[in-house]
């Protein structure tokens, strides 16, 4: 059988804080599946963000293992992170993070310029990425001219684009009124059914969460509780 | 992920802010125009005073009497300071390193055609000065032995003076009258135009020396007498062996200053290039200064680029690019701007100078040394300045810098 998308074992992240070392993470314990859709929910200040940090590689845990496709990268150089970044993991941002004045195609096609892919591969991964969000018309508009729920689908677009394992989203609906977050989340569901596309969603909104077909609640660096869309609850080991 | 695919990422970096790519570039157009224009002028002006003194003629020694003494004491009665032809023939007759000679006996005259009259100079020479002054005529001829021997009443017309006395007319053989006595036009030099003073060395009259002395002044005094030694180094030793000769005949005791002077063309040539070259630095310096500040401006737009675009960065660590790629992008950047900056400050550089020569009708002269400083000082400026900004810029923490509000 393949090896789960992700596993984290006892996975810690702490600050030197004074004598002492703040934790944010106290051991985290997670599986992630493929095809999984996975909110990660939790007050301020419970860790989500700093676990979603580490699932995309930009940070290292200080304990435990992170394996993802049953490699451990709990620790790699940066320069192997920065290449398992490109080619495994597409970030969707609160604020978008669009390259202002910059068309559409080439916000998209930005990942891809890290990538050794010829001109002709990258133009058509574009064309994909940009068909699969809708926004083929609005190719050569810059960011400035999009709605926020274009700009948004542009920038899960250039997420996509480079065929990740997984789709990590922070907070995707925080900068966006209530009809235009269910169009991006229809969005998101659409991608995790059809194309069979992992999600981890960072959210405090739980009309947002529902979407999504397994819940986990974070509380002062610990999951507290988790549960799925099936119906089974588990609490925290 | 190769070189091309890099500076594409950093000349679309540049392109989206025209603006403040222009505002950055400007400090170095300025600078490295400035150079080029500056060097230009001052190696305009050099070349142009070489060309003077070695128009003058090569490998010349001025010998004149009456040297500059302390409070004015000359030496006492009989002893005569200045010099006389026997001192000429002597140095010509004495001397191996001296290859020709000429007295330059000088006065100022009218002189008359019909009813045209000008003032000019007369210089009194023989049949050599021509030859050691590298001067050419342009129609007639030069004297000869017996026309100096004879003191004959003959003479060779500046450009000026012809144009002036003649109106254009024929002027060779005609009959001038120089302070009432008349000389026979035998020769017209060619014109020389202005001398770096603004001098114009085409109004005067050369008349043979013995005919300046005898006829025009009754004198036996030589004020200077011009030499040419028989090669650039051999200046030198005639140099030396004239002021020798010339002390022995004038009986200066060792103690004695000298009652005349000796001077060699290529030291005078010496000074002015070094004048000149001094000139040239200065104005360099001057020039290379804004250059450095150019290259300050770079550095601080490209820090405040680094601010701007905390969240540009922490996007491109989050989508695959790593800290070597990020500092790469932000050199090139600041490599490409000086750059840049640096051709289109060569262009204008260049044009200015033009500009220059063409209003002010000063010379100028690009230097290619000048174009190669300011292209190797615009890449240096670009790595050096860029170097820190790309450092900070590389060593961004992603999660913060994608937080950056």
């Amino acid at each position: 059988m393949d090896s789960p998308l992700i596993q984290l074992f006892g996975i810690e992240k702490s600050y030197p804080a004074g004598e002492d070392a703040f934790f944010a993470l106290k051991g985290i314990d997670l599986i992630i599946t493929r095809a999984d859709f996975v909110a990660v929910m939790g007050p301020s200040g419970s860790g989500k963000s700093t676990l979603l940090n580490i699932l995309g590689l930009l940070d290292f845990p200080t304990g435990g293992r992170y394996l993802l496709e049953g490699a451990d990268v709990s620790a790699l150089r940066k320069k192997e992170q920065a290449l398992l970044r490109s080619r495994k993991i597409g970030f969707v941002f609160q604020s978008f993070n669009l390259l202002a004045r910059t068309s559409v195609e080439e916000n998209v096609e930005l990942p891809l310029l890290y990538t050794a892919l010829s001109r002709q591969e990258r133009a058509h991964r574009v064309d994909w990425a940009l068909q699969l969000m809708g926004m083929q018309d609005k190719r050569r508009n810059w960011p400035s001219q999009l709605s926020g729920g274009q700009q948004q689908r542009v920038a899960i677009a250039r997420a996509l684009v480079n065929h990740p394992s997984i789709i990590l989203a922070d907070e995707p609906t925080g900068n966006l009124d209530s009809k235009t977050s269910a169009e991006i989340m229809n969005f998101l569901q659409k991608l995790n059914e059809e194309r069979a596309i992992t999600v981890v969603l960072v959210t405090h909104e739980h009309d947002i969460a529902a979407y999504s077909k397994r819940w986990i609640v974070l509380s002062d660096g610990l999951i507290v509780e988790q549960f799925s869309r099936n119906g089974s609850s588990e609490a925290a080991p | 992920m190769n070189a091309w695919m890099l500076l594409r990422i950093a000349l679309k970096a540049l392109v989206r802010n025209k603006v403040r790519t222009l505002l950055t570039m400007l400090g170095i157009i300025i600078g490295v125009a400035a150079v080029i224009a500056m060097v230009s002028l001052g190696e305009g002006a050099r070349r142009q005073v070489q060309n003077e003194i070695s128009s003058m003629g090569t490998n010349i020694l001025f010998v004149q009497s009456g040297s500059f003494r302390g409070f004015g004491v000359h030496g006492g009665a009989g002893t005569s300071a200045s010099l006389t032809e026997e001192d000429y023939l002597a140095i010509l007759r004495e001397i191996a390193a001296v290859k020709a000679a000429t007295p330059d006996v000088n006065t100022r005259g009218q002189v008359v055609f019909g009813n045209q009259n000008w003032n000019t100079q007369l210089e009194g020479v023989n049949e050599y000065f021509l030859t050691i002054r590298s001067w050419m005529i342009s129609a007639g001829e030069n004297f000869n032995e017996s026309h100096i021997q004879n003191a004959s009443r003959v003479c060779i017309l500046g450009k000026t003076v012809a144009d002036n006395l003649f109106q254009g007319g024929e002027s060779l053989g005609q009959s001038i009258r120089i302070r009432n006595l008349p000389f026979q036009v035998i020769g017209v030099l060619q014109s020389k135009g202005q001398n770096a003073f603004g001098r114009d060395q085409d109004d005067l009259i050369l008349v043979p020396y013995t005919t300046v002395m005898k006829k025009l002044q009754q004198t036996r005094n030589i004020p200077s007498i011009l030499v040419s030694a028989i090669s650039a180094e051999a200046a030198y030793t005639a140099e030396a062996e004239i002021r020798e000769l010339l002390r022995q005949r004038l009986r200066l005791g060792d103690e004695e200053e000298d009652t005349f002077t000796v001077r060699n063309l290529s030291e005078v040539a010496g000074a002015a290039e070094e004048t000149n070259r001094i000139m040239t630095l200065l104005l360099g310096s001057i020039a290379a200064v804004s250059l450095l500040v150019g290259g300050i401006g770079i550095m601080n737009i490209m820090l405040v680029a680094v601010t701007e675009r905390t969240r540009e960065i922490g996007l491109r660590l989050a989508i695959g690019a790593h800290a070597v790629l990020i500092r790469i992008q932000f050199l090139l950047e600041a490599v490409v701007l000086s750059l840049t900056g640096g051709a289109i400050g060569i262009a204008l550089g260049i044009g200015a100078s033009h500009l220059i020569s063409r209003i002010l009708q000063w010379p100028t002269a690009v230097s290619p040394a000048s174009v190669l400083l300011s292209v190797l000082t615009s890449v240096a400026i670009g790595i050096f300045f860029g170097f820190y900004p790309a450092h900070k810029a590389s060593s961004l923490n992603p999660i913060e810098a994608l937080r950056h509000e």
